[in-house]
C-alpha cells in the first residue's frame, strides 16, 4: 500500500478472482461450450474445477471486502491495518499465483512433458519435478529478479512467513504417535552429528583462513543449523559486522539455492524412496523454508516426503537455541569486555524458541486423541483405515471366490495369512489392523496378477479417509504454496551477489560436504518407508 | 568555482580515490565539503527468506544491523575528516537507493559539485551494489566528477579541464 493513500489495489485482485471464480462456476455448472470448458478439458482440470471455484469466491470476497474498505479510507500505521489490511492485495495476487501455477502451468508442463518423451527419450516434467511448487518458487524468483516486487504488492509478499508457519503446524495433525517416535529419533541422529560436525568444521576452517570471530559465528550457524534463520539468531550473539552478514547471508542463499534445485532431480535419478529424500533434504539443504519447497518439489501430490523432511527441519530448528548458547560462551570467552561471561541462558533459549513448534506439537497432541478423525477410524503405517461392516468395503463375491480356491489351493504355507484369508472369505471384507497386513502379504504367495490385485483392494476398501483431515491438507498445501511463492520472491540476485569473499570458500566448502555426506549416510543406513 | 561540494564515500579504495580529489578541489577553492555515506536500502530484504522466527529476533537483529551499518558509517565518515585537516566538513549519513539519495543530498545542501568515486573492481568491504551513473547524470543537480580508478592526476588538472569544458 502506499503509505497513506487509498489503494484500489485489494478491491481489483479480489474481483479478478471473484470474476474467475464465478464464470467457471456458471460455465461448468450449465456444461456451456466454449474456450473455457476446452480449456478445463485440455488442462484435464475435473475435479480441481471446485477448488478452483470454492478458494476462488471465498478468497475473492474477502479480499475485495477489504479492497473497498481501503478504498474508502487508506490503511493507517495502526498494528491491525499493518497486518491484516495492507497486506491483501499482495496476499490476493499471490493466491492468483498459485492458482496459476497449481491450475495451469503445472497441468501444462505435464502434457508438453509426455508429448516430449518420445523425441527425448525422457519425461522432463517428471524428471525435473516441475510441479506447481517448483513453479510456484521459479515464478516469485524470476518475478522478483526481472520486473521487481510492486510496492502494493511488498506487506503481501511478508505473509509468506506467516503461511509457511501455518502449513507447519496443520502439519503437526499429520502424524501418528509411532511415525513421530521413529522419525523423531531417526532426525535426533542424524541432525546431532550433522549439526555438531558441520560447526566444528566451519570453526576449524575459520580458524585455519584466519576469518574472524564475529563472522565465523555467524557461518557456523548458518550452514550447521538452518542457514539464514540461524545467521540471522546468531548475528548480534556474536556482534557480526554489517558487512559479515551480508556476506554469510548471499552465500547461505546462494547455496541453499542451488541445493534446492539439484537435490530433487539427483534423488530421482537415484530412486530414493520418500524417506531417503526427506531424510537427505531435511539435513543437506541450508535453509529451513528450501527444506519445505524440496519435499514438495520432489513428491508434491502425497505428504510423506514432506512429513519426513519437517521433522528433520524442526530437530534442526530446536538445535537453533543451543548453538546459539554455544556461540555466546564461545564469543564471550574470547572477548575481554566487561560484558564476557554474562551470557543469559535462560534467556536466549526462551527468546531464540520458534513458537510455532509449539504450533506443531499442540496440532500433533490434537490429532492423537482423535479430535479430527471419526471415532471407527484407525491411524496405522501410512493410511487411516475404517473397519465397520458395510457394503462398500465387502469385496465382490467373483473375487472372493477366487480367494477361496487360492486357500483350497494350498498354496499359502504361513497358517496366519492363511486365518486371515478365511477371515476375509467369511466376513467378505477386512476387519482389523493386523489383518490388512497379512491378506496384503498373501501377494507373496502367488503370481496371479488378478489375485494380488484383489488382496490390495481388500485393503484399499477399507482404507479411510477423514474429512476434516482431508480439508486441513488441502489447506495445508495452499499454505505452503502461498508461503513458498512468497519466499521465492525474496530470493534476490542482489542479496546472492553479497557472497564473497573467504566466507563463500567456507560456505561452499562446508555446505557441499554437509550434502555429499548426508546422501551417502542416507543411502547407506536408511532403508525402507515410513 | 565551487563552494560547496558534495562527496559520496564507503571508505573502499575507489572511494578513497574520489576522496582525494574533493579534498584537492576543496583546498584549491576553498569549498566546503558535504561528507556522504549512504547505507543502501536493500540490505532490508537480506533477511528477506527468514521465515521461522518470532518478531523479537527479528527486532533484535534488525537493531543490531541498523547500529552496525551505522557505527560502519561513522567510522568512514571520521576517517574523511581527519584526511581532510583544515577543510570544514560536514558529515551525513543517510538510508536509500545510493542515486537517488546522492542527487538529493545535492540538490537540498545547494552542492555545485558531486564526486564519487569509479567503480572497483576489486573486492571491497562493502555491500555491493550496482550504482547507475547514467541515470545519476540525468538527476544530479550540478556537475558529477567520477574519480577513475585508473589513473590519479593532480586535482588543478581536474578543474582546468573541467573549467575549459564549462567555456565552450
Amino acid at each position: 500500500m502506499n503509505g497513506e493513500k487509498r489503494s484500489p489495489a485489494a478491491l481489483i485482485v479480489g474481483i479478478i478472482l471473484l470474476v474467475y471464480a464465478l464464470i467457471l462456476k456458471r460455465h461448468e455448472a450449465a456444461a456451456i461450450p466454449g474456450f473455457l470448458m476446452e480449456l478445463m478439458n485440455y488442462l484435464k482440470a475435473g475435479k480441481t474445477v471446485d477448488t478452483q471455484v470454492g478458494v476462488g469466491i471465498w478468497a475473492g470476497t474477502i479480499i475485495s471486502l477489504f479492497g473497498i474498505w481501503n478504498l474508502v479510507q487508506p490503511a493507517m500505521k495502526s498494528k491491525f491495518d499493518m497486518v491484516v489490511r495492507a497486506p491483501m492485495a499482495g496476499a490476493g495476487m499471490m493466491i492468483i499465483l498459485a492458482y496459476l501455477c497449481r491450475f495451469y502451468f503445472e497441468p501444462i508442463f505435464k502434457l508438453w512433458g509426455k508429448a516430449a518423451e518420445p523425441a527425448l527419450g525422457f519425461n522432463f516434467a517428471t524428471i525435473f519435478g516441475l510441479n506447481y511448487i517448483l513453479l510456484g518458487v521459479l515464478l516469485g524468483l524470476v518475478w522478483v529478479n526481472t520486473i521487481g516486487v510492486p510496492k502494493w504488492m511488498q506487506s503481501g509478499v511478508k505473509t509468506a512467513r506467516l503461511a509457511m508457519k501455518m502449513g507447519v503446524i496443520s502439519l503437526g495433525a499429520m502424524y501418528s504417535i509411532t511415525e513421530l517416535r521413529y522419525l523423531g529419533a531417526m532426525s535426533f541422529t542424524m541432525i546431532t552429528i550433522f549439526v555438531m560436525g558441520t560447526a566444528i568444521l566451519v570453526l576449524w576452517l575459520s580458524q585455519m583462513m584466519k576469518i574472524a570471530r564475529p563472522l565465523a559465528g555467524v557461518l557456523s550457524a548458518g550452514i550447521a543449523v538452518c542457514g539464514v534463520s540461524a545467521a540471522v539468531a546468531a548475528a548480534p550473539v556474536v556482534k557480526a559486522r554489517g558487512i559479515d552478514m551480508a556476506y554469510s547471508i548471499g552465500m547461505l542463499l546462494l547455496i541453499g539455492v542451488v541445493g534446492l534445485f539439484t537435490f530433487p532431480p539427483i534423488a530421482k535419478i537415484v530412486g530414493m524412496n520418500e524417506l531417503q529424500f526427506g531424510a537427505w533434504a531435511g539435513t543437506g539443504i541450508l535453509n529451513s523454508a528450501q527444506v519445505a519447497a524440496a519435499a514438495l518439489i520432489f513428491d508434491p501430490h502425497t505428504i510423506e516426503t514432506l512429513k519426513v523432511a519437517e521433522i528433520f527441519n524442526i530437530t534442526r530448528i530446536l538445535f537453533l537455541p543451543f548453538i546459539v548458547i554455544i556461540l555466546a560462551i564461545w564469543f564471550a570467552k574470547g572477548e575481554e569486555e566487561a560484558e564476557a561471561g554474562k551470557v543469559n541462558l535462560g534467556r536466549i533459549i526462551v527468546e531464540k524458541f520458534p513458537i510455532f513448534v509449539l504450533g506443531f506439537l499442540i496440532m500433533f497432541a490434537l490429532s492423537s486423541t482423535g479430535v479430527f478423525t471419526p471415532k471407527d477410524h484407525v491411524l496405522y503405517g501410512k493410511h487411516f483405515y475404517s473397519f465397520k461392516i458395510d457394503e462398500k468395503r465387502e469385496l465382490r463375491t467373483r473375487d472372493l471366490k477366487k480367494v477361496q480356491v487360492f486357500i483350497e489351493s494350498g498354496a499359502v504355507t504361513d497358517p496366519k495369512v492363511k486365518a486371515a484369508l478365511e477371515k476375509l472369505v467369511a466376513d467378505r471384507q477386512v476387519t482389523g489392523v493386523e489383518q490388512t497386513d497379512l491378506v496384503l502379504k498373501a501377494q507373496d504367495f502367488t503370481k496371479d496378477k488378478d489375485l494380488k490385485k484383489v488382496f490390495k483392494d481388500a485393503d484399499k476398501k477399507v482404507q479411510a479417509k477423514p474429512k476434516t483431515l482431508e480439508v486441513m491438507r488441502e489447506y495445508m498445501m495452499w499454505f505452503f504454496a502461498f508461503g513458498l511463492i512468497g519466499l521465492g520472491m525474496q530470493i534476490t540476485w542482489q542479496t546472492i551477489r553479497q557472497a564473497g569473499g573467504k566466507a563463500a570458500t567456507i560456505g561452499v566448502i562446508a555446505g557441499i560436504t554437509k550434502a555429499v555426506l548426508s546422501f551417502f549416510v542416507v543411502w547407506l543406513f536408511i532403508k525402507g518407508t515410513i | 568555482m565551487f563552494k560547496r561540494i558534495l562527496i559520496a564515500t564507503h571508505g573502499t579504495e575507489g572511494a578513497k580515490k574520489a576522496e582525494s580529489y574533493a579534498i584537492g578541489l576543496a583546498r584549491e577553492f576553498g569549498a566546503e565539503i558535504h561528507g556522504l555515506y549512504v547505507i543502501h536500502k536493500d540490505l532490508g530484504s537480506l533477511v528477506g527468506i527468514e521465515w521461522l522466527h518470532n518478531s523479537h529476533v527479528r527486532m533484535e537483529f534488525y537493531r543490531h544491523a541498523e547500529s552496525e551499518f551505522n557505527r560502519r558509517a561513522e567510522e568512514v565518515l571520521e576517517a574523511f575528516r581527519e584526511r581532510a585537516t583544515g577543510i570544514e566538513v560536514t558529515p551525513a549519513i543517510r538510508v536509500g537507493d545510493p542515486v537517488e539519495v546522492i542527487a538529493d543530498e545535492a540538490r537540498n545542501k545547494g552542492a555545485d559539485l558531486i564526486i564519487i568515486g569509479g567503480s572497483s573492481n576489486g573486492r571491497s568491504e562493502e555491500y555491493k551494489a550496482k550504482v547507475s551513473l547514467k541515470k545519476l547524470s540525468k538527476i544530479a543537480p550540478c556537475p558529477v566528477l567520477i574519480a577513475n580508478n585508473t589513473s590519479m592526476i593532480s586535482a588543478r588538472e581536474v578543474v582546468w579541464s573541467l573549467a575549459r569544458q564549462l567555456k565552450n
